[in-house]
């Protein structure tokens, strides 16, 4: 009694052991977390992954909210953080990071309070290596151990975890067994049919798991589907369609079985696909009303059908794109589709077949393209198959390059075939004689950002100013992480970007080291 | 072409602020104690100071014009400038927290909570009690229990 008595100091009404520690207080006594409505901290604590909200329980202000959470975010990164890896690094399996944060989930959910669970998310490497380790020299029947793995062991704990989440109404399933994993290697986990009968689910995703297809699939409220590693069969997609008829969004991404992608439902506004390197048969994509495609993977698989109502698409091919000059023809086939939609976005694997087609005085498809979108790394490869795009695209308005690091692609096939084509050293730009139609007559504005700080970029960036003669806004940004650029190369690429010439009068060049 | 009708807000220290309908109503408290024909003119905002008021207004200005923008690049400028909205003193943030919860402006009330948020993401307990100025908190001793009880959550 005596020490509370000597702690407490009454006049300025906080405890020498808070001062002791040395806490700046800028207003005496004020608690600004306490001071907030419970569902306001609740919505703050929502936004956490879930251990970080459980880490909250050593602070008092917080309470026990955290238990109310409605938004589960477990990912095991925090156990298992491979992200400074390369990316042809395996790796080898972590039990123990499975061990903890299965212990965390358990953990969590057996003190969840909260009547309603909005989104819940679960992102892990799942194998059950170590438990067939254990159950093989049992020598059980075929059928026997197909019921150990599915219902015992790991596989019966994420069977508890989402029936967890269904008992609460979840909207959001997001739902990743193949993390940082191998992909197509070993046992997967069996979803259960329930997940897919679900009246309350909004979004569900859904990464590496083996779908009972033979179930029925009714999800009346179901606007969000993404599929990534999914074995399908001829009818699987179908039957999605059929019973999610609100359907707004589809992404099929390296389902191994894709055969047709067909829907003629309204509701239905936009499609990612990217067929797998396992796919073997063509990909018929027939989606009439829809306003937004993006196509990746091996394009070569797919056939595009009646795009009529499309208004955006994005274009971009996978690594191992087999650059024999024959296969080109199945992107200007892809490039004739789209040639009607307001908006295209391009990746660099696309622009690098522009330049090909350039340097073989092959134009790209006429279009009408109003808003063209570039995310690349800006190389000499590139520069003749920019040039060819907006030689071929009289209707363009926006022009967005957003360069992504990197120099000449990675692989060693590729390095090899990119020799074969001579390309000019020097400013590219300079040698051009042809006129741009676009340039002279509509691009308004033009917006560059990303890995700025490149010849290449300010070369580019001196030409638009140049021909582009009714340009309205030219804005170049780096980009969110760019931290290495100091300020006096800051101020100097500045300079010298207001230094240029401008072709359009009203031009207005703003330049932004955010 | 549709006349722009005016409304005022009155904040709690009795500021008036006049501003388009359109912004007004991105507050759907505003909007419906308008629409209940029971706001008045000026339109009290009790509770809401007019430093915070202000902000508030630009707020809801800034998105107002960037919807109406046909250029949808300037999504990207949106994201840049909320960023730097935010870049406020602590007490600002936590009142502009408050207000949107009053005056229910989703997005506000989303770009805020989530600062509050990445303040706390990562953070250990102790910088966590550094940045929020907490006060009344667990004695070493009990922070050491609570952390052996619940050990699971601090692997």
């Amino acid at each position: 009694m005596m020490e509370q008595r000597r702690d407490f100091d009454g006049e300025n009404g906080t405890s020498r052991r808070t001062r002791a520690k040395g806490i700046a207080q800028s207003e005496p006594g004020v608690d600004r977390i306490r001071a907030l409505p419970d569902s306001i901290l609740i919505r703050i604590l929502s936004l956490l992954p879930a251990r970080d909200a459980a880490r909250t329980l050593v602070i008092p202000s917080f309470g026990r909210l955290w238990t109310s959470i409605y938004d589960l975010d477990f990912d095991w990164f925090v156990y298992h953080d491979c992200s400074g890896n390369s990316s042809w690094h395996c790796c080898s399996y972590d039990e123990g990071a499975l061990s903890r944060f299965a212990e965390l989930v358990r953990r969590v959910l057996a003190l969840h309070q909260g009547g309603r669970i909005r989104k819940f998310r679960l992102r892990f490497e799942f194998s059950i290596d170590r438990q067939l380790d254990e159950l093989m020299p049992l020598e059980l029947e075929p059928e026997e151990l197909e019921i150990m793995i599915r219902n015992g062991g790991l596989a019966g704990e994420v069977n508890r975890w989402i029936e967890f989440a269904a008992s609460r109404n979840v909207e959001v399933l997001d739902l990743d067994f193949l993390a940082c994993g191998l992909s197509n290697v070993g046992y997967k986990y069996e979803l259960p049919s329930f997940v897919l009968q679900s009246s309350f689910l909004t979004e569900l995703k859904l990464v590496s798991c083996k779908v009972n297809l033979s179930a029925d699939i009714v999800m009346r409220a179901l606007k969000v589907l993404c599929l990534k590693e999914i074995a399908l069969s001829d009818d699987s997609i179908k039957n999605f369609i059929d019973g999610c008829p609100v359907l707004e969004s589809l992404t099929v991404l390296d389902c191994y079985g894709l055969c047709e992608l067909n829907c003629g439902s309204q509701e239905l506004r936009s499609v990612t696909v990217a067929p797998g390197i396992l796919e073997e048969s063509r990909v018929k994509v027939a989606c009439p009303n829809i306003k937004s495609l993006s196509i990746s993977g091996w394009i070569e698989r797919l056939e595009l059908e009646s795009l009529s109502s499309l208004r955006d698409a994005s274009i971009d091919f996978c690594d191992c794109f087999l650059c024999v000059p024959d296969e080109y023809c199945e992107v200007q086939k892809i490039l004739e589709e789209l040639h009607h939609v307001r908006v295209l976005t391009m990746h660099h694997h696309p622009i690098l077949v522009l330049t090909v087609w350039e340097l073989m005085n092959l134009p790209c498809p006429s279009n009408s393209w109003q808003r063209l979108i570039l995310r690349t790394m800006l190389t000499k490869w590139h520069l003749p198959g920019i040039a060819n795009v907006l030689r071929s695209s009289p209707s363009l308005e926006v022009l967005v390059i957003h360069i992504i690091p990197g120099e000449v692609p990675s692989i060693d096939a590729q390095e090899a075939w990119l020799q074969l084509y001579k390309i000019c050293e020097g400013n590219y730009w300079d040698l051009q004689d042809r006129s741009f139609g676009c340039l002279a007559n509509c691009l308004r504005i033009v917006r560059v950002s990303g890995d700025i700080m490149k010849d290449h970029v300010i070369q580019l960036v001196q030409f638009l100013l140049r021909e582009a003669l009714v340009l309205q806004k030219l804005v170049v940004s780096t980009g969110p992480n760019d931290s290495s650029i100091s300020v006096k190369e800051s101020k100097e690429f500045s300079d010298k970007l207001l230094s240029f010439p401008r072709g359009s009068p009203q031009a207005v060049v703003v330049f932004s080291n955010a | 072409m549709a006349t722009s009708r005016k409304v005022t807000l009155l904040s709690s220290d009795g500021e008036s602020f006049e501003v388009e309908q359109s912004v007004a109503v991105e507050s759907i408290t505003i909007k419906d104690s308008i629409e209940e024909g029971s706001a008045g003119n000026p339109i009290p905002v009790p509770k809401v100071n007019s430093k915070i008021l202000a902000k508030v207004i630009e707020y809801c200005k800034k998105h107002v014009e960037s919807a109406k923008a046909e250029d949808r690049v300037d999504d990207e400028d949106l994201v840049a400038w909320d960023a730097d909205f935010v870049k406020v003193d602590q007490a600002t943030l936590f009142d502009l927290i408050r207000a949107a919860n009053f005056l229910n402006i989703k997005s506000l009330l989303d770009l805020t909570c989530q600062t509050v948020a990445d303040m706390i993401k990562g953070k250990t307990p102790e910088e966590k009690r550094k940045t929020f100025t907490i006060r009344n908190d667990f004695t070493p001793e009990e922070e050491e229990e609570v952390r052996r009880e619940n050990q699971w959550a601090f692997e």
